[in-house]
């Protein structure tokens, strides 16, 4: 698989997919949506189509090819859809041209919310919600992303192939929690515990869980520390640590 | 029972985690997922002395890591401290080797079956790596055949590609196979005609976080068979069992004979040193091999090797230790089953490895460790154990104690 066709999946299902968590977190998100009901799906060759659901003042991201959707917008390749992450480009819409009104102002000021809180201004620290809000989405996007570099990226299959079947938790305390499901070297990201977990990964706090995602601290010296607290099968945490260092050349 | 504190540890461990990778790194850190959680652990050392370590906390414990192998007579023995001492005050590390370093490749020729000669170095890492390059030199060939979860050091050849820093370059002449599948083995020789240079291998499998593995019937007199019918250099990485399960070599344990076999850990009981030895064919391929380290003939290290195997000898160190961990690993089942729980060994008594089978996950079993540990029994999650000389019967029952009490706690959480 190219590079190109990785970070496309990254950026789809790892990024574009946390505006199913910003609409939850964000005010001015919620606002933005409004009551608006409809499903927009991005097509990208090579990669399972995202679809984002707006009802009732929420969103809930989607993975499939099937079923209704009002905004189809497709892409020619997946250099195309980083360009329009990048802004450089637009969509090929083939289904509901009568609705883009919805991209061009309500999607629009979602994609800006989150371009907020994904590149983190330090200046805004200080902010308990801003970097709470700010950690949680580059958490999700980070573990979303990563199930993406284990099934697509060359070295990522070379990994994911050496971790047993089995779920890892991911916790992050006062945080989000969400576990990891490989199953014969395939990997999916899933909101909430496992009911059996195999391994489990618990952040004492959302600063650290935000500080070890953006490289700013050692997660070993976190787990030596304490901070960062392992339980259960080694082997799959360790190989999870080996893909969290290939994310970052991903991560547009 | 009192439970241990580490604030002392702790507060070093953040001074250490400011100016050093990972703060302690490699095999004794806390972040290789041997100590869970590592809230349970000391960190550091203050001394140690016989079968004890004493951490910087001031608690005491009886040290079934043995330093992951070394300590086989115990910490600080006095006759080895005695003869290391004695050359120290002549000369150690020096422009010239001195005769200790004949008389020590003497002494492993005539106490290890299949040494023709020796070579020493520092780490077993040094000695695996001159093995397999040597095995190159010796047949013309790349590639190299190793047991999957077999640990013979740190060089990119013994890693997986995926591995950070590990290119695939580095591992793509090397080929992974089950230990103890001596068909595979023989389909992999026939796939690759004269191309394999070297099999490598633990003379047991031992790998760290799975369960260990005795040869099966057959297995090795198998491998050394078609090694020898096809010109393969057949390599026991003997670093960990080394002097623990026999003198000659673990290789003559099991009932083969190896043609490189490789030594460190219990050789010098703590002295940093140790040995490739092998057969007299191989002696010139060794020879044209470019290696060397600066401290490799550092003279006391040597002194303590000639001592630390002139004493095992003395008094049988490995029946010793064989004896000692049976008796141990009897009564940690025992106390295991009493209190409704199940306690999987495997491996040589001397070295056994130990999990509760009752969870799959692994994390029943070091929640076990953990309380064992904060009762001053110092075990690790996910790596064989060790025994060694000075371990008593005593330190043995006050370890079966403290196990009951660990496992008191584990049903005290079921309820």
């Amino acid at each position: 698989m190219s590079d190109t066709l990785v970070r496309a999946g990254v950026s789809l299902h790892g990024v574009l997919r946390d505006i199913e968590d910003l609409c939850h977190l964000d005010e001015p998100a919620r606002q933005a949506i409004g009551q608006k009901k409809l499903i927009v799906r991005f097509d990208v060759p090579g990669l399972t189509p995202l679809n984002l659901r707006f009802f009732k003042g929420r969103c809930h991201a989607f993975s499939g090819s099937q079923g209704h959707r009002d905004i189809h917008l497709r892409f020619v390749s997946p250099q195309h859809f980083l360009d329009m992450m990048d802004g450089t480009k637009n969509p090929i819409p083939v289904r509901g041209l009568s609705k883009l009104s919805f991209m061009t102002k309500e999607f629009s000021v979602l994609a800006d919310r989150l371009s907020h809180y994904l590149r983190y201004d330090p200046a805004l620290a200080a902010d308990e919600g801003y970097r709470s809000n700010s950690t949680i989405l580059s958490a999700y996007a980070a573990f979303y992303g990563l199930a993406q570099v284990a099934n697509l990226s060359e070295l990522g299959q070379v990994i994911s192939r050496q971790i047993e079947d089995g779920d890892v938790d991911i916790e992050v305390k006062g945080g989000p929690c969400l576990h990891m499901q490989f199953r014969k070297g395939h990997c999916t990201t899933r909101k909430g515990l496992s009911a059996k977990p195999k391994a489990r990964m618990i952040f004492k706090d959302i600063d650290l869980a935000g500080q070890i995602l953006m490289g700013e601290r050692d997660s070993f010296a976190a787990i030596g520390g304490g901070e960062l607290a392992i339980w259960g099968r080694v082997p799959m945490i360790d190989q999870i640590n080996k893909l969290l260092g290939l994310l970052p050349a991903y991560l547009s | 029972m009192k439970t241990y504190t580490y604030p002392k540890s702790q507060a070093m461990f953040e001074r250490a985690a400011a100016v050093i990778p990972g703060g302690i790194y490699g095999h004794l850190g806390p972040s290789n997922g041997c100590f869970i959680p590592t809230s349970a652990y000391p960190f550091f050392a203050e001394r140690a002395e016989g079968a004890y370590l004493y951490d910087i906390d001031g608690n005491r414990f009886i040290d079934y890591m043995c330093a992951y192998g070394p300590n086989v007579l115990g910490y600080h023995h006095p006759e080895v401290d005695q003869a290391a001492q004695a050359q120290r005050e002549l000369a150690d590390c020096t422009t010239l080797p001195t005769p200790l370093m004949v008389e020590l490749a003497e002494l492993l020729v005539d106490t290890v079956t299949s040494a023709d000669w020796a070579f020493f170095a520092k780490n077993g890492g040094d000695v695996t790596s001159l093995a397999i390059m040597s095995a190159r030199a010796a047949t013309g060939r790349k590639k190299i055949i190793k047991f999957k979860g077999g640990y013979h050091g740190v060089a990119p050849w013994t890693q997986s590609y995926g591995n950070p820093g590990v290119l695939l370059e580095e591992v793509d002449e090397v080929i992974t196979l089950a230990f103890n599948d001596l068909e595979a083995l023989e389909q992999t020789i026939k796939q690759y005609p004269g191309q394999i240079a070297g099999v490598i291998a633990t003379p047991y499998h031992h790998p760290a976080l799975a369960d260990n593995a005795l040869p099966v019937e057959g297995f090795w007199a198998g491998v050394r068979s078609l090694c020898t019918q096809e010109d393969i250099v057949l390599i026991i990485d003997d670093v960990r069992c080394g002097f623990r399960l026999s003198l000659q070599g673990s290789d003559a344990y099991y009932g083969f004979e190896a043609d490189l076999i490789c030594f460190c850990k219990a050789l010098a009981n703590g002295y940093n040193i140790s040995a490739l030895c092998g057969k007299q064919h191989l002696k010139g391929a060794v020879s044209s091999v470019f290696y060397t380290g600066s401290y490799w003939l550092s003279a006391v290290p040597m002194a303590a090797a000639i001592k630390t195997i002139e004493i095992l000898k003395k008094i049988d160190g490995p029946k010793l230790m064989r004896e000692r961990g049976l008796q141990l690993i009897d009564g940690l089942q025992q106390a295991a089953e009493a209190a409704g729980f199940h306690l999987h060994v495997t491996g040589e008594p001397a070295m056994w490895n130990m999990r509760l089978s009752d969870d799959e996950s692994g994390i029943l079993h070091q929640k076990w460790v953990a309380e064992c540990v904060r009762r001053g029994v110092f075990f690790t999650n996910h790596h064989n154990l060790f025994i060694n000389t000075a371990i008593t019967p005593e330190d043995v029952d006050h370890t079966i104690e403290v196990a009951r009490e660990a496992f008191a706690v584990l049903q005290a959480e079921r309820r």
